[in-house]
């Protein structure tokens, strides 16, 4: 997955503190989802600039997102034959509908301009400066550990990667011993999961053993945040198109 | 003549399940600027003794003092003056960089974040990782990722650091480097606790050596004066020794 990994680059994306990078995020979200074409096609002017700044090359977009495409077909197909109206196309007694059709490529081109926004800001922001930014935002709520669940998500960021090379170590070492000619499929789900489970238990124990050596405590060091001073221009522009979203 | 110890290990005990296992009535005492080896079989009891050194078990009967305290009493104290690095490198990476890890220790002593880039820099430089800063700790290799283990302590400032087994799972020249930089700790005034089985890769940079068996200590001398007493003990004499010649220093 290179698509959803941080990229260092000095971008007018990169550039922005992660706490308005998150409220922009959420702004342009709501936008997205609840207004018409105009406003759609003016998010997707800014949403295809910051793309091409991040320097993605389009056809490595299309591979990595080949399944999501598929989803957004399958939206798509089922928006166009589900919904009433005058039917323009007639296949095998099912028909597609004028309205049907505006709908689903509507529905489509949000789903995939939350998808890119999404991808933009994963590309542009460092996973430790998104904990920091939830810690930040966490704090006023009371009885929520603020530290200890920015802590947690730092260790799935790292942890992920490290359970899913054990996942494909235990299997492959199982094939090797020709699990794969096992038929039963109860069998076949809950070999590879019982030693997994176990390393994986065995390494929370061992982390937590290693935390502990390094003092680790509620009380930690606050996460640092970098403005580039352009925040509040961003941070306006979001909620004139969220504005123009409601309006249009 | 010598001061004051930095630790004090006083007849200590720890049994995990009441069966005997663990380790039984050892005692011995660490001084600044020593590298001690610590040898023994599988089972011997050095990861249970180096968990006691900064705290993390707490001894059955006995008692271990760090700069004169008890770890009873006050163990944050153990645990900064003591930093320990485990023998499994991937469990205890936590940070999703290489310089993100190393911080964690300093960010949970709760240094300011000037002071906490300071003991970053210092700590990538000491171990050779300056290059590897912003790269994702699960691409680097063993060896890469055991030195890392050891500068995310190293951040934290330790006058002790103690190795559970560096060396194992790791090629020729990782070996090698990881030497250098053990070197490098201790010639910078670190106090180095180190344990091995295979004794002939720092065997030259010790000053002094403990063998484990069993639980208990057996012997606590010059590396040099212990060399023809290692076989009974399941530590395997350095090939040169045995040939009857000096053993040759690691480092390149
Ligand atoms: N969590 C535990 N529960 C019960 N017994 C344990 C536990 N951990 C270790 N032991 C026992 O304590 C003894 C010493 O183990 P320890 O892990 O300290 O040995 P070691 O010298 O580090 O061995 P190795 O070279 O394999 O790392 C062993 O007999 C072991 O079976
Ligand atoms: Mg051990």
């Amino acid at each position: 997955m290179t698509l959803f990994t941080y990229v260092p680059s000095t971008s007018l994306a990169h550039g922005l503190d992660v706490r308005c990078k998150l409220c922009c995020l959420s702004l342009m979200s709501i936008a997205t989802l609840q207004g018409g074409p105009v406003p759609l096609s003016l998010i997707t002017a800014m949403v295809a600039g910051l793309l091409i700044a991040t320097a993605i090359r389009p056809l490595t977009l299309f591979r990595e997102l080949k399944l999501f495409f598929l989803l957004v077909a399958m939206v798509f197909i089922s928006r166009s034959v589900t919904t009433g109206g005058e039917p323009i196309i007639n296949l095998w007694g099912i028909s597609a509908t004028k309205q049907g059709i505006v709908a689903g490529a509507l529905l489509s081109w949000k789903f995939v301009l939350v998808m890119l926004m999404g991808i933009v800001f994963t590309k542009t922001t460092k996973p430790s400066h998104v904990k920091g930014a939830v810690q930040w935002f966490l704090r006023p709520i009371p009885f929520v550990p603020e530290t200890r669940v920015a802590v947690m998500i730092s260790l799935f960021l790292r942890f992920m990667p490290l359970i899913l090379t054990q996942a494909s170590e235990v299997s492959q070492a199982q094939q090797a011993r020709c699990f794969h000619l096992e038929k039963n499929p109860v069998k076949r789900l809950l070999r590879p999961t019982v030693p997994l489970l176990k390393k994986t238990f065995q390494s929370a124990d061992q982390l937590a053993l290693a935390m502990e050596a390094r003092s680790y405590s509620d009380k930690r060091t606050d996460p640092v945040f970098i403005r580039s001073g352009q925040e509040p221009l961003i941070l306006a522009l979001c909620f004139l198109v969220l504005g123009l979203s409601f309006i249009v | 003549m010598r001061t004051l110890p930095l630790i004090e290990v006083n007849q200590l005990c720890h049994d995990y399940d009441g069966t005997g296992g663990g380790i039984q009535q050892i005692s011995f005492r660490i001084f600044k600027g020593e590298f001690i080896l610590v040898a023994g079989k599988n089972g011997s009891g050095k990861s249970t003794l180096f968990r006691h050194l900064n705290a993390l078990l707490m001894p059955t009967t006995g008692d271990l003092l760090v700069h004169g305290r008890s770890i009873r009493k006050d163990p944050l104290a153990a645990r900064k003056a003591v930093g320990l690095v485990f023998q499994d490198a991937d469990t205890q990476i936590v940070g999703e960089t290489v310089a993100d890890d190393i911080a964690f220790g300093p960010e949970n002593l709760g240094l300011a974040r000037n002071k906490i880039q300071e003991r970053v820099d210092l700590a990538l430089d000491a171990l050779g990782l300056s290059q590897l800063r912003e790269r994702n700790p699960s691409s680097l290799s063993g060896g890469e990722k055991r030195r890392l283990a050891i500068a995310g302590v190293v951040a934290m400032d330790p006058e002790v650091i103690v190795l559970d087994e560096p060396f194992s799972n790791l090629d020729h020249p990782g070996t090698l480097d990881l030497i250098a930089c053990i070197e490098k700790l201790h010639r910078t005034g670190h106090t180095i606790v180190l344990s091995t089985h295979d004794i002939e890769k720092v065997i030259t940079l010790a000053t002094r050596m403990i063998i484990l068996d069993r639980g208990r200590l057996v012997a606590d001398d010059l590396p040099q004066a212990l060399l023809k007493h290692l076989e009974p003990f399941g530590v395997r004499e350095p090939c040169a020794s045995r040939l009857g010649m000096a053993v040759q220093p690691w480092a390149s």
